[in-house]
């Protein structure tokens, strides 16, 4: 059960007494300046996670224990079973199933080609699923990596299907069904060291037609140009039909994270290189698709893990605000990146123990990038309340989200070597996408005045999770504490949805007024027009309707004068419906107030942020000293309508010129420093010196 | 006549402490010397005060809000000192503050432009303690000497003003003997880096540095201080 609490968590705000007894005083000045300064880090971690909390119940599926060292591949899921390879150091690996949806928490073992034991590769290395099978790569030192397809899983039957003419010394990392074809991933070299023989290659099989046509070695092609000193660092996806790969580059020495867009189309991989230029990113360790928004968690050692979202159609990736949140050299390493519904789930192996985080990644929040993470508690009893990963001896291996059925399974490694599987409740996978905007483009900015109002329209799209139709209907809140004060609004119905697929409704209107609006989506098995309490599901979307501007205006406070410049203060405007966006602070020099409305304005907009009232200021610079400008503000709401300018006063006016510092006031103009103290002697030796 | 007298005393008296502070400084960092020899009289300190300049213009430019008060900066010193029969002591030292302001534009009315005055203080003084007995838990003491100051003005994207000012200035004090507070660690602190004695010390100084009288910029004002001085 997935329960979100809107109570703000607490900072943690740690304070140690010391209670060491300084031998000297000067010793206990320094340790006072450190323990100022170990109060001042710990207060600014503990403010970077003041955010909404989360809790999601989990279970143990099942446990594997072993004396010798386990590595886990992440599992994937065929035909709604879930598939998991171990590797154990030294023996040949295991290959465990499991119905995710069957009451009991019941793993089979795959044989590994009955009893003639026809996989004889020690090391599985990658699983995937296409066409309804299960694929395996697996890989014994020395020798050509090999492919597999498991034709029957209870007999444990598995025809081999490649591999392709990739090297002795390569290893098949990734596998992805992805355009009719599978596709994978092949690299070489160490993760540490020396960089020769390190690369990357792509190749995909050339069926096309049946997904059961038989693949064999001769099917195989590369894809793409050999990709050198470079190591894959994430599984493949599938994003806008092309396929992103995460990659950490070690050109030139240096660590940088970069992720592959493979276009079926084009011979070479598009790479994108910009993440940390100056963050110091050093691998893609996780990429994952949520609202049509590509997402990539990097690994940071400096500034701990950062992600990155690439919007539908965006041509680079830009770094999700939030990212702050993660500034801690214990959070650099993101284990995974999975989503499931609307939200990712971003998973930390800490000395702290497990630590996952949670956003809602609504894209319509995107471009103002406040986005926040908040923790999630992985509460394993929920009678006891129990926070079982709290247990700081559990290493998080993977997260993986089945989008199918809505569970997040967790696996865990713990001191012993023991892994554990965690399988969590059912979460809800509904997902709603933001209000599509259709904003009028905006004339260059040449007079004032607001402009016209917007035509908004939203669009939902969600995974049926059960067969029948499913309705959408809409309220309207005229208040938002009370939302039975209006009856639902049917808006759209699909009919005879199938179970597990993704339906988009068309571009839906909002309604006549402006206000806030609340969508919500009804299953509907008996075809009935009214909702049925245990249909439908709880609010999902709201949407804000909104066509005038804001209705409180901003007010210049003052405007001060600089040297080439001016600095204007102005007291915040309220915009009810939708809230301040921006604020746009316009100048232009006026030498008569009945110039005003004959010059146009230079203007700058500024990003509303949640900031003291005092700190609404900007410096306007490049100005002349001496003439006099007017400045004015006014504030656009998120539906991007304009208010009208702030009142024009005496505080509207200024004239830029510089000040006058201590040495112009009293007219020292400096000099030497010796000779300015009267050592002309000592000063006229250096001089002569010099020469 | 008598500017021109004070100004060669004050070169004379700023070498002669000067290199009594060049000596301080390496017989502290010496590290073989025996700390667990016989007193010897030198002295190390360090302080943090509190410096209040008494020029109107000064305080007009560089105080938080630009508006006339009080307000001084904080200042941080480093100070060694010989003393001779427990009672006259020789110091020397150096420290620094640096005052943060906006120029004007006229009388109390700032502009937004940032300026910085850095200050870099070296000073030589003589003091008379009134230490009479050994283990003497309040030590009162007054003395005076001469300052050389440094000073650079930065005004935010302009070049930075430099130069010089010298003066004099009177001083009292008291050394409070913490070794009262703990005797054990007092003698730790005899056997192990041989240091006699621990004090707290309180100081106040009127200082004057206006090139005796002949310079426009004027850094003459209080300065109050307090300070942990350790004697070898």
């Amino acid at each position: 059960m997935l329960t979100i609490s809107k109570s703000k968590a607490k900072s943690r705000l740690l304070s140690k007494a010391a209670k060491t007894k300084a031998k000297s005083w000067l010793l206990l000045l320094v340790l006072a300046g450190a323990g100022v300064f170990g109060a001042q880090s710990m207060l600014l971690q503990g403010l970077c996670f003041a955010q909404a909390s989360v809790s999601i119940s989990i279970s143990p599926s099942k446990s594997w224990e072993s004396s010798k060292e386990q590595q886990i591949l992440k599992p994937v899921m065929v035909e709604g079973r879930l598939y998991l390879a171990i590797n154990i150091q030294g023996e040949k690996f295991h290959l465990w199933r499991l119905d995710p949806n069957a009451p009991t928490q019941d793993w089979q073992e795959i044989n590994l080609g009955g009893s003639s034991g026809i996989i004889n590769d020690p090391n599985a290395t990658a699983l995937g699923s296409h066409g309804g099978y299960l694929y395996l790569a697996t890989k014994k030192e020395g020798e050509r990596p090999h492919l597999w397809r498991l034709q029957d899983p209870n007999q444990g039957v598995w025809k081999p299907v490649g591999p392709p003419e990739i090297g002795l010394a390569k290893t098949i990392t990734s596998l992805c069904s992805f355009d009719r074809r599978l596709y994978l991933g092949s690299g070489s070299g160490q993760e540490e060291g020396d960089l020769e023989g390190l690369e990357v290659q792509l190749w995909r099989s050339t069926e096309t037609e049946t997904y059961n046509q038989e693949l064999s070695s001769a099917t195989w092609k590369p894809v793409s140009d050999v990709v050198t000193s470079a190591l894959i660092s994430s599984d493949f996806q599938e994003f806008e039909a092309k396929l992103y790969l995460g990659i950490e580059s070690r050109a030139d020495n240096q660590k940088k994270a970069e992720v592959l867009k493979l276009d079926p189309s084009t011979a070479s991989p598009y790479r994108y290189n910009i993440f940390g230029q100056r963050e110091s990113n050093q691998s893609v360790t996780a990429l994952a698709v949520c609202d049509q928004t590509l997402y990539a968690a990097t690994r940071n050692n400096d500034y701990g893990a950062q992600v990155w979202f690439l919007i539908k159609g965006g041509k680079d990736f830009s770094r999700l605000s939030s990212w702050d949140s993660f500034i801690n050299p214990n959070r650099s390493y993101p284990r995974s990146l999975e989503s499931l519904g609307s939200y990712l789930f971003l998973g930390f192996d800490t000395p702290a123990g497990v630590e996952i985080f949670r956003l809602s990644a609504n894209p319509d929040h995107l471009e103002n990038r406040q986005k926040e993470w908040g923790k999630v508690s992985i509460i394993y009893d929920q009678t006891k309340d129990q926070p079982l990963l709290a247990d700081k001896s559990n290493r998080l291996c993977w997260l993986y989200a089945d989008q199918s059925n809505g569970y997040l399974f967790l696996g865990t490694k713990d001191s012993s070597g023991a892994f554990t599987l965690w399988k969590s409740d059912r979460l809800p996978i509904i997902t709603i996408t933001s209000p599509q905007y259709e904003y009028q483009s905006h004339p260059p900015y040449a007079y004032l005045g607001a402009f016209g109002p917007k035509s908004g329209k939203f669009q939902v799209s969600w995974r049926s999770t059960r067969s029948g139709n499913y309705l959408i209907h809409q309220l309207q809140l005229k208040d938002p504490n009370n939302q039975t004060n209006t009856s639902p609004g049917f808006l759209f119905r699909e009919q005879g949805a199938e179970k597990g697929k993704i339906y988009t409704s068309p571009k839906l209107p909002p309604g006549d007024e402006q206000g806030t609006y609340v969508a919500e989506i009804v299953w509907d098995p008996n075809q009935a027009s009214l909702p049925k309490e245990q249909g439908r599901y709880p609010v999902l979307f709201s949407f804000i309707y909104d066509t005038k501007g804001p209705e409180c205006l901003p007010v210049v406070t003052s405007l001060t004068p600089g040297n080439r410049k001016l600095r204007v203060r102005w007291a915040a405007a309220h915009d009810k419906l939708s809230g301040v966006a921006h604020y746009r602070i316009l100048w232009k020099e006026s030498p008569k107030e009945a110039d005003a409305n004959s010059i146009p304005f230079s203007y700058k907009d500024l990003p509303e942020e949640s900031k003291e009232e005092s700190k609404y200021e900007y410096e306007i610079s490049g100005l002349i000293n001496g003439r006099r400008y007017m400045v004015a503000v006014l504030a656009v709401d998120r539906a991007g309508n304009e208010s009208a300018l702030s009142p024009i006063t005496d505080k509207s006016f200024a004239t830029p010129q510089a000040g006058q510092s201590l040495t112009d006031l009293v007219g020292e103009s400096g000099g030497c420093f010796l000779k300015a103290l009267g050592a002309k002697k000592i000063h006229t030796m250096i001089s002569r010196s010099r020469k | 006549m008598a500017k021109e007298f004070l100004r060669c005393a004050f070169w004379k008296w700023l070498g002669g402490c000067g290199g009594l502070f060049l000596v301080g400084f390496f017989w502290l960092c010496c590290p073989y010397r025996a700390w667990a020899e016989a007193p010897c009289g030198l002295a190390a300190s360090v302080w943090a005060g509190y410096y209040i300049p008494q020029d109107t213009n000064f305080r007009r430019v560089y105080n938080k809000d630009n508006i006339y008060s009080d307000e001084g900066q904080l200042a941080l010193f480093l100070e060694f000192s010989k003393s001779w029969f427990d009672q006259i002591e020789l110091a020397a030292g150096f420290g620094g503050t640096q005052f943060r302001g906006y120029t004007l534009l006229g009388p109390d009315n700032p502009s937004i432009d940032r300026v910085k005055m850095s200050l870099l203080a070296g000073y030589t003084q003589v003091s008379y303690l009134f230490r009479y007995v050994e283990g003497q838990m309040l030590v009162p003491y007054f003395g005076g000497g001469f300052d050389a100051w440094g000073y650079q003005e930065k005004e935010e994207g302009d070049d930075p003003v430099r130069g010089g000012k010298y003066g004099y200035h009177g001083l009292v004090g008291v050394r409070l003997l913490l070794d009262w507070l703990d005797h054990r660690a007092a003698e730790s602190s005899r056997q192990e880096f041989g240091i006699e004695n621990t004090y707290l010390v309180f100081e106040a100084k009127w200082l004057k540095i206006d090139n005796f009288g002949e310079s426009k910029l004027d850094f003459s004002g209080r300065l109050y201080r307090a300070g942990l001085l350790w004697e070898f």
